[in-house]
């Protein structure tokens, strides 16, 4: 599988009244020509800045800071003039955002948006746009006779596929979709991610996959990367790091999942808050909630390394010249 | 919400269980005695609840507590920690201020909100989602209720936090004997934590049962499409699944409900429609 996305030393800040906070702390990451990558986190990991920062809509008081790379197809798109990222947003790289219902326009029939997709990148005529948009619609599994059909007359699951349609319309080479199912009823939630895996296979999809929720992810991407405080603390192939998880949050994360199926084990769950990136510690940022630590986890930051072919992991109890 | 059902005894804990627009956070409404146009008959220890004077219910709801999905709309963004926990205390006239502030410390510790010199005089403001709610919960504890209502109380909370929530909850169920009323969309979530789940369908109670039958066996449309969602959605299964049986139900309080008929012991499903499939669901929601 070829590289389609490469990001290097990806770090985007905010100023705050308390002080400057990291909230996507140096990120790598790849996604090959049809590949799902899934990126999962909790509250505070970065995952929505990192998202915003990829589709390069960080507005003040945060900024992107300079050195990082977003290499797609080969051009850093992180070097192009902000005046030209409307221009590709949409064509080159796709948003599937997380509230359907505020990312469609309440007054207009969704055949016309999808279509409006399409205008807006001069690809087409009015006429040609509404029919291909009218073909993707079907795509996605809206039925004819909706199409002309006012957001609020469909359900969630309806306006999520809408969404999606437009996120496809114009061939994008890569999809961002920003927690995809997340409010919506768990039947719902399986229709949903039964389509983006057929899109995947029917179309090649490339695809980054933002979620808080570790099971959904690893259904349907190819690898994952777990995020905590604005960093990747593991990644690795999808079923891998699920069935063996290294990182000690990611075991926790594995521990928690309630199973409808299989013997009913006891949940597991962190002590302590959500990291304050106002007040990282100077170790290890889980350290304070690790189950695991050590003592020189208390000063050492560990780095991602990697513990296996295609397998990283940032922890000390993974990292043998770390720790002596 | 029509001719639904159920019945919870000291120290169980029964799931309700239902997509948005099912009918359960009315059903909790009702319970609560907040929807006027109930008709039927909500007994509540022994007494009705539907009809009774807004004076009566207040002394009612004493003994009955409500914890909230959201807990950054459900505390009051103006009062400190300690506060909001002894406010419910002072509204019925439980206790002189030492006995509250004792019931205060105690419910926060129960909690885990500690070190509580760290929390008791903050604002909500100052605490994460997971904090938020330990209050909420600290709040419906603190009076020591005889059921208390939860409303999808985990939905908001990050994934590793969402146990200690339920674990406080089922240990406060342990040593206190309450009963709770625990309203969820999550079937997986409700068989960790639940003795029986009613699983409730365009405003009716479609089944009900021990929860590890309802799992195992389910016998309405709605419960087996519910369930194979469930399924579709959890982590991939190395070992290959492992089905209990259901003759590993446990027995359970009795419950008649109306429109339901006993197919196990202890189980009732509507049976009309058990073998019909779902072709126009009620719900507000039309998917597909």
């Amino acid at each position: 599988m070829s590289t389609l996305l490469e990001v290097r030393g990806l770090n985007t800040v905010y100023r705050t009244t308390e002080g400057q906070i990291r909230a996507v702390d140096s990120v790598d990451l790849s996604v090959g020509r049809g590949e799902i990558l899934g990126i999962v986190g909790e509250s505070g990991s970065g995952k929505t800045t990192l998202v915003t920062s990829l589709m390069r809509l960080i507005k003040s008081p945060g900024r992107i800071l300079k050195g990082g790379e977003m290499l797609l197809d080969g051009e850093d798109l992180f070097r192009l003039p902000r005046s030209e990222m409307p221009a590709r947003r949409g064509r080159d790289l796709a948003l599937i955002p997380q509230s359907a219902m505020h990312a469609l326009n309440p007054v207009i029939p969704v055949d016309k948006q999808v279509a409006e997709a399409i205008t807006a990148h001069g690809k087409a005529g009015r006429k040609a746009a509404l029919r291909t948009a009218r073909e993707r619609l079907v795509e996605v599994g809206i039925p004819p006779e909706r199409h002309s059909a006012y957001p609020h007359e469909l359900s969630g699951g309806m306006r999520q596929r809408c969404v999606i349609a437009m996120a496809i319309v114009n061939e994008p080479k890569l999809v961002i979709a920003d927690e995809p199912v997340s409010g919506l009823d768990v039947v719902v939630q399986a229709r949903i991610l039964r389509l983006i895996s057929d899109l995947k296979e029917s179309r090649s999809l490339s695809m980054i996959l933002v979620s808080h929720d570790l099971p959904t992810v690893t259904r349907i991407c190819d690898r994952i990367a777990v995020m905590y405080a604005g960093r990747i603390i593991e990644t690795g192939e999808a079923r891998t790091v699920f069935e063996k998880p290294l990182h000690p949050y990611t075991r926790v994360l594995v521990e928690a999942i309630p199973r409808v199926r299989g013997p009913k084990q006891d949940l597991r769950s962190i002590p302590g808050d959500p990291p304050d990136l106002h007040r990282l510690p100077s170790g290890c940022n889980f350290e304070p909630r690790c189950p695991a630590a050590l003592t020189d986890c208390k000063t050492v930051d560990p780095s991602l390394e990697e513990v296996e072919p295609g397998r990283k992991v940032a922890c000390l109890l993974y990292h043998d010249d770390e720790r002596e | 919400m029509r001719g639904v059902s159920f019945g919870i005894a000291p120290g169980e804990i029964l799931g309700l269980i239902g997509e948005s627009g099912s009918g359960k956070t009315t059903v909790a409404r009702a319970v609560m005695g907040l929807v006027r146009s109930a008709t039927g008959s909500v007994r509540f220890e022994g007494r009705e609840m539907l009809g009774l004077s807004e004076q009566a219910l207040r002394k009612v709801r004493r003994r009955l507590h409500l914890v909230f999905q959201d807990p950054y709309d459900s505390l009051h963004p103006g009062m400190r920690v300690h506060e909001i926990v002894e406010e419910a205390m002072k509204i019925h006239g439980v206790g002189d201020r030492a006995g509250r502030e004792a019931a205060v410390l105690a419910a926060l510790k129960e909690v885990g909100l500690t070190p509580i010199s760290h929390f008791t005089g903050r604002y909500p403001h100052q605490l994460s989602g997971g904090q938020r709610q330990r209050v909420a919960v600290a709040r419906a504890m603190v009076l020591d209720p005889a059921l208390v209502l939860a409303d999808e109380p985990t939905s908001m909370l990050d994934p590793s936090l969402r146990s200690g929530i339920l674990q406080i909850l089922k240990r406060h169920r342990d040593t206190h004997g309450t009963g709770y009323l625990f309203i969820t969309h999550d079937l997986a979530l409700a068989r960790h934590l639940c003795d029986r789940v009613a699983v409730m369908f365009g405003g009716r109670l479609v089944e009900l049962g021990p929860t590890e039958a309802v799992v195992a066996n389910p016998l309405h449309p709605y419960t087996k499409m519910l369930l194979q969602a469930v399924e579709e959605l959890a982590p991939p299964s190395p070992s290959g699944a492992d089905y209990p049986t259901s003759d590993q139900a446990q027995e359970s309080y009795a419950t008649i409900a109306s429109g339901l008929q006993e197919v196990a012991p202890g189980h009732y499903v509507a049976c009309n429609e058990m073998n019909q499939p779902i072709l126009d669901r009620p719900t507000t929601e039309k998917e597909e």
